[in-house]
């Protein structure tokens, strides 16, 4: 959906990342087919759904290790005629990073670097797995930011993650993925409201 | 990023040109066309296992770019090289 965050939730396992992948075209489904905007992939390539103005951020980093960070931002801007944005960059704090190459960041410092990356090439839909994974409050704080900045300009933002509170506070839609079937929850306050989740999946202690 | 991985494909192939001209000579100039073939297919898959390593895929593929690309780029270089060092051979009446 445009302009919305969308929680991807389950448990460990059942195929959140799997899911994601094969909406972003890097596995292909074994049956059935991926809509994007007006066209439908039967046969879903990352690469052609990319220029059509998708952008996925994966569990690992997405950064090319021969690149520095700045180039990776050029490279964006010219390959879809865009301007870099250098409020953005230093908004993610980035500016001191963009003559290094990825390996000399930190997990917080590359995750920055990805989603500023995404969002100059303003995407119409953002698919990121696990985005708030092993990071810092204050990086989550900047990551989910990030992620609503996305969305209040029309960007479909699909997330996903283990970290509940984190990724249901950004949120405005949640999934539920359980093992072979997904339930659409509504917004996270439905969702905290819904026993079957709150018993299988939220856990007795964990309140929203 | 194309033209990165034609620049390494051609050092490749200098490298792999130098070192058949240390023990074969001159006639290293002319490697026979299903040789030509093979150095383009494996210099392909080469390409395509670098570029993997070095985490590349990814992101060109959100440049929107196909990965297929890096293994006809290492192909293509491959091939225009060959091509040039067999004019280049021709020339010097090798």
């Amino acid at each position: 959906m445009p302009a919305t965050v969308t929680a991807v939730v389950g448990n460990m396992g059942v195929g959140k990342s799997t899911l994601l992948r094969i909406c972003a075209g890097l596995i292909t489904p074994d049956d059935g087919w991926v809509k994007f905007g007006e066209r439908k992939f039967d046969r879903p390539r990352l690469h052609e759904m990319s220029r059509a103005g998708l952008f996925f951020m994966g569990e690992r980093s997405g950064l090319a290790e021969s690149l520095t960070v700045g180039e990776h931002f050029d490279m964006i801007a010219k390959r879809f005629g865009l301007s870099l944005d250098e409020k953005l960059i230093e908004s993610f704090a980035l500016s001191s990073f963009l003559d290094s190459k990825p390996h000399r960041l930190s997990t917080g410092e590359r995750r920055r670097a990805e989603l500023a990356i995404a969002m100059t090439r303003r995407p119409k839909c953002l698919i990121a797995d696990e985005p708030f994974r092993e990071l810092d409050p204050m990086t989550c704080e900047q990551i989910g930011s990030g992620l609503r900045s996305l969305a209040s300009d029309g960007c479909a933002v699909i997330v996903s993650g283990q970290e509940v509170r984190t990724v249901l506070h950004y949120s405005d839609s949640v999934t539920w993925v359980t093992a072979g079937t997904t339930y659409d929850l509504g917004t996270p306050k439905h969702a905290s409201r819904d026993e079957r989740f709150a018993r299988e999946f939220l856990g007795p202690r964990t309140s929203l | 990023m194309v033209r990165r991985y034609a620049f390494r494909a051609a050092v490749l192939w200098f490298a792999l040109h130098f070192f058949l001209a240390i023990f074969a000579g001159f006639a290293s100039l002319r490697v026979p066309l299903t040789s030509v073939l093979i150095l383009m297919l494996i210099g392909g898959t080469l390409g395509f296992i670098d570029a993997r390593r070095r985490n590349e895929l990814l992101f060109l593929q959100n440049l929107g770019i196909a990965p297929s690309t890096v293994v006809g780029t290492w192909a293509v270089t491959i091939l225009i090289l060959e091509i040039a060092i067999r004019f280049v051979a021709v020339a010097a009446g090798v």
